[in-house]
């Protein structure tokens, strides 16, 4: 957290939810002259930071989650305007649901957190085909791609996908997750990491990109 | 000893929730979506029809022979009751039509009115299958059905993701729309039960730490399943609880909830370490239903499934109070003879 009485008390707002008190100290900030990438790197990422430690620890859960990533979302399109420059990312991930399934809410949530952590996400939504994914990784220059599927019948097009985009682009990683998903799939499929969660899929790309 | 067979499957699962041993241990194989290939139609078709999902149903009983048959179409039956359009698909279940939610807004909650169930289209049609199902094979096979936890009809009608956000930020309006779900789900399982349902499934699909806190869950619904529960126990029928994600809030259910008859979790509440330690400490307050994880069920082959049934009957059945089965619905692409299998284990391992 930082030592800035302001950029700590945004931290701290987001952490404990309270979304007006965000979206205020975010354009007071700025209205005192802070600088736009201060406020998002000192204010609002630690603070999104430990809502994310909360939620592996088992005191969020999804709903709050959902609620921060959601204000932070808020008090980024207040700075953006603000920004001489680009914000740098941390990374390009290229995110789908597998062909034939339509279920979304997971890789939503990955999606998410992926972009709150300083990632550029490209959704590529759900049902998702096989090659699209290749296809978007090789256009977009993007680091990862992730593939989730959330019912057995898709674990096929999970595998497929894994398998054409290691054949395509042999240098970009792979990460897998979903409900039938497990490790053991990892080896077996050719892929690279698994998450079981969207925080841990953050720290799993952290690594992967190192 | 009693020889597999000495019961029809009715008297095998009577048995059981009377915490008797029966002849066998009794299975649920919980197919649906696979019981399309009985008669080789599309997902889609057959659930737009009750005269093929209650053929393919009971081709599947006669098939496999299985101990219960479900009159069951999708999760959607109360949502579209409501209102909400849905998608039909050839080769997965129907779902909501994301673009054109009825939920729009917090508002909306407010909005929401109790329907005639008997008037509800797709309502009326399991009901329909229940009756035929009944009416086939009631005498000797149980009916079963499925009606849907609250939140998860509020999450179909909203969106899951907005319908967590508003739990938190307009928790009153969320409450309020599911008092009115929780009107139109007991009014739906009465009408089941008056079609020969005897088994009534609740699935809680939000009441785990995968989604929620326990307290923010049982804060917004808890009364509303007390209630549910305690109507579907006034008709008689026998409540089996669904949970289908990690940590299932299971105390809650058992203790401040109530009413459980049978519980099949998807996976082991956080205090049993081993579902053997589940039955030490569960199984004289409901029967265990489980405890194959789908995905193995159909990455498996049927000599596995019959050796891996073996061990879940020798660790779980002793003494009754055991259904074999899997934990959520049996994969809707695996092997049909997996399926079997499970049924070939009861009888072959699982004789009292």
């Amino acid at each position: 957290m930082s030592d800035d009485p302001v950029f700590s008390a945004l931290s701290e707002s987001l952490i404990a939810l309270d979304e007006q008190r965000v979206l205020d100290l975010t354009q007071q900030a700025l209205d005192a002259g802070a600088e736009p990438i201060a406020v998002i790197n000192d204010g609002l990422t630690p603070g999104m930071d430990e809502v994310g430690k909360r939620f592996e620890s088992g005191d969020y859960f999804l709903p709050e989650l959902l609620i921060a990533a959601d204000v932070f979302k808020s008090a980024v399109a207040i700075v953006k305007p603000h920004l001489t420059e680009a914000v740098a990312t941390k990374g390009t991930v290229v995110l789908g649901t597998v062909e034939g399934d339509i279920h979304d809410i997971g890789k939503n949530i990955v999606a998410l957190a992926l972009e709150t952590s300083g990632y550029e996400v490209i959704d590529l939504g759900i049902d998702v085909p096989v090659a699209r994914f290749a296809e978007e990784q090789l256009a977009r220059g993007a680091h990862i791609v992730g593939a989730s599927a959330m019912i057995t019948s898709t674990l096929p097009a999970l595998r497929r996908v894994v398998e054409d985009v290691k054949t395509r682009s042999p240098g970009a990683k792979v990460l897998i997750g979903g409900a039938p998903v497990t490790p053991a799939l990892v080896a077996e499929y050719g892929s690279d990491a698994y998450a079981g969660d969207a925080i841990e899929a953050v720290r799993v790309v952290d690594k992967l990109l190192q | 000893m009693k020889s597999a067979g000495d019961l029809s499957s009715r008297q095998r699962i009577d048995a059981v929730l009377r915490g008797e041993t029966p002849d066998r241990v009794p299975v649920f194989t919980a197919g649906h979506g696979i019981t399309r290939h009985m008669l080789g139609v599309s997902y889609g078709e057959m659930v737009q029809s009750v005269h093929l999902m209650a053929e393919c149903m009971l081709a599947w009983q006669d098939l496999i022979g299985d101990d219960r048959l479900m009159a069951y179409f999708d999760m959607m039956v109360e949502a579209a009751g409501f209102g909400q359009p849905m998608i039909f698909q050839d080769d997965q279940p129907a779902y909501s039509d994301k673009d054109d939610l009825l939920i729009k807004g917090p508002d909306d909650y407010l909005k929401l009115e109790r329907y005639d169930v008997e008037q509800a289209e797709r309502i009326r049609m399991t009901l329909d299958v229940a009756e035929i199902l009944f009416d086939r094979r009631g005498a000797t096979v149980p009916v079963a059905a499925i009606v849907a936890e609250p939140m998860v009809v509020l999450g179909l009608l909203r969106g899951m993701e907005a319908l967590l956000m508003d739990c938190i930020r307009h928790p009153e309006e969320v409450k309020q729309g599911l008092e009115v779900v929780t009107d139109v789900v007991i009014d739906y399982s009465r009408a089941l039960v008056k079609r020969g349902v005897s088994l009534i499934v609740n699935c809680h699909d939000y009441g785990n730490r995968s989604i929620m806190s326990e307290k923010l869950w049982m804060s917004l619904q808890g009364d509303c399943l007390r209630r549910l529960n305690r109507a579907i126990k006034d008709t008689g029928a026998t409540l089996i609880i669904h949970n289908c994600d990690a940590a299932p809030y299971i105390d809650a259910a058992f203790d401040e909830i109530g009413g459980v008859d049978v519980y099949q979790a998807a996976a082991l509440p956080s205090s049993c370490a081993a579902w053997s330690e589940y039955k030490q400490k569960y199984g004289s307050r409901a029967v265990l239903f489980g405890t194959w994880w789908p995905p193995e069920l159909a990455s498996v082959d049927a000599a596995q499934v019959k050796a891996r049934s073996k061990t879940m009957i020798d660790d779980l059945g002793q003494g009754g109070g055991f259904i074999l089965g899997p934990t959520c619905e049996f994969p809707s692409h695996g092997p049909i003879a997996n399926a079997k299998a499970l049924v070939d284990a009861a009888a072959e391992y699982g004789t009292y």
